[in-house]
């Protein structure tokens, strides 16, 4: 008998043949990649072939728990999807809460791969177990309320389903996927990938359940666990006013994308205690001792500082009430919030300078704070009608607009940045987003605690080097950005959510001696601390391969041109750009301190170590 | 059943019966971890669908609902269990069944009221059984009140 308790299962559906193939993933992958984002980017190495068209039926979307994930630990409920992604070309990954995740496993099964394109609209049932391709006729069409709704009515409302609105039916490059009204993987275009596939959502219901290795201990440890966090005033407010918190001091600092950031700073009427007033009641993922995601009082769900932001500030909004109803359009849309708001702004801009013209938008002039229009643009994008059409393809519609657009548009390999920080001011978070594995990026590698300058010996003792306490100073922030990048490769393949995570939002939190507890507690599997620091080496690795691999270049790791020829006009901010060469520098620090020589490539040694897991891969799944 | 047949000491109610666990349905977020709590102790896994207590929510109708055994004083489940398993005990007041000796008949699950009653399919057997509340008789607190991170469980 094993002295530990772990299911790590992979469910193979090909939409095209029908087939399905289900495999468990060998231990000594499970130890080097846990699950969640790290198993996702393992399989997606082995499934994807290089320069496969995101639309294609051979790119995977794969749907992976992490190796916590619906174990019942504090804030479990997350997972990722990934496959190459269609608004950037490279690797897109997308991590969602909400239930899904935790009923996909109680279904039976830890991760899906699904590749072909079925035949006809379709969606994939799963029941303890039992795996179906059922006929979606009456489904495809509907919006993400409707036909979730109408699937709760046929199917029961004990039933969680991750699905597309129009917008990925339509293959808009950043639908998203959704659960329930707005748990969303809205990055990278996941749910473009879905519709492309002719798939309009997954269902799963089960009966089953996560076993736990040591049960006698649950109850006690994650209420302990609980207290520990609930001591921290970032939790508390999160609870309270979700992200919307953030705006405050964002805004404080001249740090808030404003108008496609020709601005830098934007109404204190969108501050957290303004959209409190629209809130009916603070709810919870799976799990989650957190409950930051409002019920708003205009019947959705949200909003997140990133579309308070994005719907507001970058589109010249200022009344919440107005970024609510956009926010639950877009969910209702199924589009990914910060991506519309980005593109949008940046039409906007283009609209003014002369690039878009009456003619492309019927007649419609293109302006900030037009909330109507705002409204009308993010339903021409779902339907793909009139300008929205080409707005739907996102950052690739510089190709029809002409390059000169490039040089206003605020993305990084693609992706416009998700969160709505303008970066001129914190050097570390600029450099964040530059080496985001998946597009611009703040999730990958938030340094957060770098908002503030701190002292030397409380980095010291995080870190393990003393950071430069000035958020403007572009020394030593490497460090910065390559522990945040480990640790949340680490916490998004627990399935573990980043509100949670050490250093994220507060100095305090969990590190990586609570996971190991809480990876002992669930699966009775022994790591040390250095063991789950690997993993995030690792991952952050294999995510570089993945994208070196879609011809990647350190030319990626940049910053949208505006950040470096412009300066930040208002507040703190005022003054400030990133300069292009001591940005040069902060780079190639970071990819030395990765190992990366100059031109940000793992060593030929350290690649041949990660290709060899893939040698435990036997039989059908070895061969792809 | 009478209040005499339950309380057989002369003791007052109130002081001869255990706490029971009532919800704040304001605070409680839908989080599930009491449904985790309860069935890892029943059946060492986070099964929500294995829990005694139950948290129903609707993101589109916009609700939380909790679904609690109160350990009724005049328990239908006591008279619907023809197995007679399902019992109320004298010292505690805590109505419970012995899954392991039950059929599955779920007369119990019918007859209750506040729809407290789950029907689980045990693993091992293929077997489906009743589960409900049992208190947590062997800790001070039960285990779903203990984890719950917004104190929307009590016990009193």
């Amino acid at each position: 008998m094993p002295d530990y308790t772990l299911r790590s299962n992979v469910c193979h559906v090909d939409l095209t043949t029908g087939k399905v193939n289900v495999f468990d993933t060998p231990m000594e992958i499970v130890r080097a990649y846990l699950g969640g984002r790290g198993l996702n980017m393992f399989y997606l190495f082995q499934y994807l072939t290089p320069d496969t068209d995101p639309f294609s039926p051979d790119n995977p979307l794969i749907i992976g728990t992490g190796l916590l994930t619906g174990s019942g630990m504090p804030n479990s409920g997350r997972f990722s999807v990934s496959a190459r992604s269609p608004e950037t070309g490279f690797l897109g990954d997308s991590n969602i809460g909400g239930y899904f995740g935790p009923q996909l496993r109680q279904a039976g099964y830890d991760r899906l791969i699904i590749t072909g394109k079925a035949t006809c609209p379709s969606y994939i049932f799963i029941e303890d177990g039992r795996v179906e391709i059922r006929d979606a006729e009456s489904y495809w069409g509907l919006n993400v309320r409707d036909y979730q709704i109408k699937l709760r009515a046929d199917l029961g409302t004990d039933i969680e389903i991750l699905g597309i609105g129009r917008s990925g039916e339509h293959r808009v490059r950043y639908a998203a996927l959704i659960n329930n009204i707005k748990n969303a993987a809205g990055r990278c275009g996941m749910g473009a990938v879905m519709g492309s596939k002719n798939l309009k959502c997954v269902v799963a219901r089960g009966s089953g359940g996560v076993p736990i290795h040591h049960p006698e201990n649950f109850t006690e440890t994650v209420a302990e666990i609980t207290r520990y966090l609930q001591t921290s005033k970032s939790i508390r407010v999160l609870g309270q006013q979700g992200t919307p918190m953030l705006y405050e001091i964002s805004n404080y600092l001249g740090a808030i994308r404003t108008k496609n950031s020709q601005l830098n700073a934007w109404e204190d009427s969108l501050n957290g205690d303004q959209i409190e007033k629209h809130i009916e009641k603070m709810i919870a993922c799976a799990n989650c001792i957190v409950h930051c995601r409002h019920r708003n009082l205009a019947g959705g769900e949200g909003p997140e500082y990133t579309t308070v932001g994005l719907l507001g500030a970058n589109v010249g909004i200022a009344d919440p009430a107005d970024v609510i109803r956009l926010n639950n359009l877009c969910n209702d849309l199924g589009l990914d919030t910060a991506s519309s708001g980005s593109i949008i702004a940046w039409a906007i801009e283009a609209f003014e300078k002369g690039y878009i013209t009456p003619e492309m938008t019927g007649g419609r002039t293109l302006e900030f704070g037009n909330v109507d229009l705002i409204a009308e643009l993010l339903v021409d994008i779902s339907e793909r009608r009139s300008i929205g059409d080409l707005l739907a393809e996102s950052t690739q519609a510089v190709a029809a607009l002409g390059p000169e657009t490039a040089d206003f548009l605020i993305a990084i390999k693609g992706l416009p940045p998700s969160d709505p920080h303008d970066v001129r001011y914190i050097k570390s978070f600029a450099l964040g987003i530059a080496t985001a594995s998946r597009g611009a990026d703040h999730l990958r590698s938030r340094p957060t605690l770098d908002v503030w300058p701190l002292p030397k010996a409380l980095s010291k003792a995080i870190y393990g080097v003393e950071i430069d306490p000035e958020p403007t100073s572009y020394e030593t922030k490497h460090h910065l950005v390559y522990f945040h990048e480990n640790i949340y490769a680490v916490i998004d393949s627990l399935g573990l959510c980043k509100f949670v995570c050490h250093g994220f939002n507060s100095p305090q939190l969990l590190k990586y001696s609570h996971f190991r507890r809480l990876i002992d507690l669930v699966t009775g599997l022994d790591f040390n601390d250095e063991e789950l620091r690997q993993v995030g080496l690792r991952v952050v690795d294999l995510e570089r391969m993945i994208n070196l691999r879609e011809g990647m270049t350190r030319a990626h790791d940049t910053l949208p041109k505006r950040y470096f020829d412009e300066e930040a006009k208002l507040k703190k901010a005022a003054g400030s750009k990133i300069d292009r060469e001591k940005f040069a520098v902060m780079l190639t620090e970071y990819y030395h301190l990765r190992n990366w020589g100059d031109e940000g490539i793992p060593t030929a040694e350290r690649q041949s170590e990660l290709l060899s897991y893939f040698d435990y891969l036997t039989g059908e799944v070895a061969n792809g | 059943m009478t209040d005499e047949k339950i309380n057989k000491g002369e003791r007052p109610i109130a002081e001869n019966i255990r706490g029971r666990v009532y919800a704040n349905p304001d605070l409680c977020t839908g989080c599930g971890l009491c449904m985790a709590a309860c069935s890892v102790r029943m059946f060492r896994e986070a099964a929500p669908a294995k829990s005694a207590i139950q948290i129903k929510r609707d993101p589109f109708e916009g609700y939380e609902i909790q679904f609690i055994c109160r350990h009724c004083e005049d328990a239908r489940c006591i008279e619907a269990c023809f197995m007679g398993i399902t019992i109320k005990d004298s010292d505690t007041g805590l109505v419970c069944n012995h899954p392991e000796e039950c059929v599955g008949c779920m007369s119990c699950l019918m007859v209750c009221p506040y729809g407290a009653i789950r029907r689980v399919l045990l693993d091992r057997t293929g077997r489906e059984v009743a589960i409900k509340c049992d208190g947590c008789p062997e800790r001070e607190t039960p285990a779903c009140v203990i984890i719950c991170p917004t104190k929307a469980l009590v016990f009193k």
